[in-house]
C-alpha cells in the first residue's frame, strides 16, 4: 500500500461513529501539511422545495480554516443539464419541470451519481485538490458507489452513459479515491464495518481502510488513571475487539476527552497521518 | 410507568445512537404484554438480523420470530427486513401485473443498495397494515437525514403520480395498459405545458433512445402497479394522529449530536411537537455521581468532567425543548441478547422526565 495522497477520501460508517468530526481532523492535518484541500458534504438528498438544509458543520469549518462544499443537488443536476444541453436556460428549465423533480426525487440512486459527478468534477478542474467527502453513513454510502455501475447499465448508450463510464475509470484510477470505513470499538460495530467493507469489494476493487475510533485503552497514562467500573469494562471490551480483529483495523485514534467538537477536531489532527 | 402502546410505534433518531436496538426492546415488551406486533426496519445496516436471529433469506418477508430472547412462546411477534426486490414482486402480485417486475430499470433500481427503500418502506407499511393481524407496527427508520426522505417519501410518490403525469405517460408512452381520459387538443395542451414532450427530446439528445425507450416502459409499468402507491399516501394522516401514533426521536449522551437532533425536529415540525418522545440514551447517571476521582489523577478528572459536562448538556437542552423526555441508562452487557432484555426492563419502568413535572 502507497502512503500517496489520494485525490479523494470518502468517510463512511454507521451513525455516530465520528465522520464529520474525523473529516474535519483529517482535512486539518493534510492542510497542516501543505495540502490543498476542502470538506465536501451533500446538502440534501432530495430536491425539496422548502426545507432549510441541515447544516453538517460548515461552522466547525470555519472554526478550524477549513473550506468547505456544500453540494446542492438541484445546482448539481442544473450545471450538469446546461453545460450537456449548452444551454443554462434550458438547464434551468429542464430541472424546474416538476416532471423532472418527481423523478429525481423518486429514484434516490441518481442524486449520488450526479453529486458524484460534480465532485469528479471539481477535481478535473484542479489536479492539486484534495477532497474530503463526509458520506452519507453505511447503506447510503454503497447506493453512492454502486450508482456508477448502476446508471451505466441503466443508460448503455448516450451522452450520460459516456461520462459514467467516464466517472468510473476516473474514480477507480489508481491512487485517486480511498474509502475510509470509521467505526468504534465494540464487536457489533466492527462486525457492520467489516460487512460494508466486504460489500464494497463486491462492487469493485476498493482502496478502502477500517479505522477504529474512540479508543480508550490507548490514551496516555490509562493504566495509572483510577477508573469507574463502566469504563474498565468498556476497555475490557475495547482490548478484546483489537485482541480479535487486529488484522482487520488500519487504525486507531484515540478518545479526546476535549468539549467542543472543535477543539476535538484539532486534538485528533496529529493522529490522522494513518488515515493517507 | 409504561407507555401506553398505540397502533404505530415509530423510531426515528440520528445514527449510532441505538435506535434499532431501542426499536427492538420496544416491540418485545409491547408484544409481551400480549398484543400482536411486527417490528419494521429499513435501517440499512440491518441490525435486527443479529439480534433477532433472522437469516439473509428472511429478508423482505414478515417473519415470525419464535421465542424471541428465549421471552417465552406467547409473544406474536413478526419482523420484517425491508428489501425493494420483494415488495416490488408483492405489489406486481397486488396489481396484477409483472410489468414493475420485469423492468429492466426497475430490476437494477430494486438491488438492495439501488437507493428505493425509504419509499418502499411506506407501501410495504401499508400492505402491512391492510393485513389487519397486528396490534401495533413498530418501526425503525433510517438514520439522520434520511429520516426526512422517508417522512417525504409521501409527497414525493403524490408528486409521481399527478393525474396529469399518468395522462401525459399514456399519451407519450403508449405503452401503459390503459386508455388516455382525455385526448386531442386538451391532452396535447397537458404535455406542452407539463413540458414533458420537450423533456423527452432532451432527453433522448443525451442518454441515446435505447434509455428513453426502457424508461418510458419502466414509468408505464410503475403507473400499472400505481394503486400500490396511492394507497399508501393515506397512512400519512395516520402516522400524525397522536391517538394512533408514538413518535420516538432517539439521541444519544455519548455523541455530540445534539444539534443534529434539533435539525431533525426542525425539518419536522409538524410530526415533532409536544407529543413527541425524546430518548436520551445510554445516559450514564448514578455511575458518573458515584465516580469521585482522587484530585491528582488527572486523566480521570479530566474525563470525568467532559463526561458529566456531555450528559448534563444533553439533559438539561432536551428538557427544555421537549416535554416528554425519557432517559435510558447505559447498558454494560456485551451480548445483544442481554443488551436487549435490560432494555425491555427499563421500558417497563421508564419515567418521563421534563421540566414541567421538575418545576412543579
Amino acid at each position: 500500500m502507497t502512503d500517496k495522497i489520494k485525490n479523494l477520501y470518502i468517510f463512511t460508517g454507521k451513525g455516530g461513529v465520528g465522520k464529520t468530526t474525523l473529516s474535519f481532523s483529517f482535512a486539518k492535518y493534510l492542510q497542516d501539511q501543505g495540502r490543498k484541500v476542502k470538506y465536501v458534504y451533500f446538502e440534501s438528498s432530495s430536491i425539496s422545495n422548502s426545507q432549510s438544509p441541515i447544516d453538517q458543520g460548515q461552522e466547525l469549518g470555519r472554526a478550524l480554516g477549513i473550506d468547505s462544499i456544500a453540494l446542492d443537488l438541484k445546482e448539481c443536476a442544473q450545471a450538469y443539464v446546461s453545460k450537456k444541453l449548452k444551454s443554462e436556460t434550458i438547464g434551468k428549465w429542464v430541472v424546474k419541470t416538476p416532471f423532472f423533480k418527481a423523478l429525481i426525487n423518486m429514484i434516490p440512486g441518481f442524486n449520488y451519481l450526479i453529486y458524484l459527478g460534480r465532485i469528479l468534477e471539481y477535481l478535473n478542474e484542479d489536479p492539486d485538490l484534495t477532497l474530503v467527502l463526509d458520506s452519507p453513513s453505511s447503506g447510503h454510502a454503497l447506493t453512492m458507489l454502486e450508482a456508477t455501475h448502476n446508471f451505466s447499465e441503466i443508460f448503455q448508450s448516450g451522452i450520460v452513459f459516456d461520462d459514467t463510464k467516464k466517472m468510473i475509470d476516473l474514480m477507480f484510477s489508481e491512487n485517486f479515491l480511498q474509502v475510509n470505513i470509521l467505526t468504534i470499538p465494540t464487536m457489533m460495530a466492527v462486525h457492520e464495518s467489516q460487512d460494508l467493507d466486504n460489500s464494497l469489494q463486491k462492487i469493485i476493487q476498493i482502496n478502502s481502510k477500517i479505522i477504529c475510533n474512540n479508543t480508550f485503552h490507548d490514551l496516555e497514562g490509562i493504566e495509572d488513571a483510577n477508573l469507574p467500573d463502566f469504563l474498565k469494562s468498556k476497555i475490557e471490551n475495547e482490548l478484546q475487539v483489537v485482541k480479535e480483529h487486529s488484522s482487520l483495523i488500519a487504525a486507531y485514534v484515540t478518545h479526546s476527552p476535549s468539549i467542543s467538537k472543535e477543539q476535538i477536531s484539532k486534538d485528533l489532527a496529529p493522529s490522522m497521518k494513518s488515515l493517507v | 410507568m409504561a407507555i401506553e402502546s398505540k397502533q404505530f410505534e415509530i423510531f426515528s433518531g440520528t445514527g449510532g445512537v441505538g435506535k434499532t436496538t431501542m426499536a427492538t426492546s420496544r416491540a418485545i415488551e409491547i408484544a409481551n404484554s400480549g398484543k400482536r406486533v411486527l417490528l419494521i426496519t429499513i435501517d440499512p445496516a440491518k441490525r435486527l438480523k443479529e439480534l433477532l436471529g433472522l437469516n439473509d433469506k428472511d429478508s423482505g418477508n414478515a417473519v415470525t420470530i419464535t421465542n424471541p430472547l428465549e421471552l417465552g412462546e406467547h409473544i406474536k411477534l413478526d419482523a420484517l427486513l425491508m428489501n425493494p426486490e420483494e415488495t416490488i414482486k408483492r405489489i406486481a402480485e397486488q396489481t396484477n401485473t409483472q410489468a414493475v417486475a420485469q423492468s429492466r430499470i426497475m430490476k437494477i433500481l430494486a438491488k438492495p443498495y439501488g437507493g428505493l427503500n425509504e419509499i418502499l418502506s411506506i407501501v410495504e407499511l401499508q400492505m402491512n397494515l391492510d393485513k389487519n393481524i397486528y396490534d401495533t407496527i413498530v418501526l425503525d427508520t433510517p438514520p439522520g437525514s434520511h429520516f426526512l426522505d422517508f417522512l417525504e417519501s409521501v409527497d414525493k410518490i403524490r408528486a409521481f403520480f399527478d393525474q396529469k403525469f399518468v395522462d401525459i405517460f399514456n399519451y407519450v408512452g403508449k405503452k401503459s395498459a390503459t386508455t388516455p381520459k382525455g385526448t386531442g387538443r386538451k391532452l396535447m395542451t397537458m404535455v406542452v405545458s407539463g413540458g414533458v414532450k420537450k423533456l423527452m427530446g432532451y432527453l433522448q439528445k443525451v442518454t441515446g433512445g435505447k434509455f428513453v425507450e426502457d424508461f418510458m416502459e419502466a414509468v408505464g409499468a410503475i403507473y400499472q402497479s400505481k394503486d400500490s402507491f396511492i394507497s399508501a399516501l393515506n397512512l400519512q394522516k395516520e402516522l400524525k394522529d397522536h391517538n394512533k401514533s408514538n413518535w420516538y426521536l432517539v439521541t444519544s449522551v455519548d455523541q455530540n449530536k445534539m444539534k443534529e437532533a434539533m435539525d431533525l425536529r426542525d425539518h419536522a415540525k409538524d410530526l415533532f411537537d409536544n407529543k413527541t418522545y425524546i430518548i436520551l440514551n445510554k445516559c450514564l447517571n448514578e455511575k458518573l455521581e458515584d465516580w469521585k476521582p482522587q484530585e491528582d489523577d488527572h486523566l480521570a478528572v479530566k474525563l470525568k468532567e467532559s463526561f458529566s459536562h456531555r450528559e448534563n448538556d444533553l439533559k438539561t437542552h432536551m428538557k427544555e425543548k421537549f416535554q416528554n423526555v425519557l432517559e435510558f441508562s447505559e447498558v454494560l452487557k456485551v451480548s445483544p441478547l442481554d443488551h436487549v432484555k435490560e432494555l425491555i426492563t427499563q421500558w417497563k419502568n421508564i419515567e418521563q422526565k421534563s421540566k414541567f413535572e421538575q418545576g412543579s
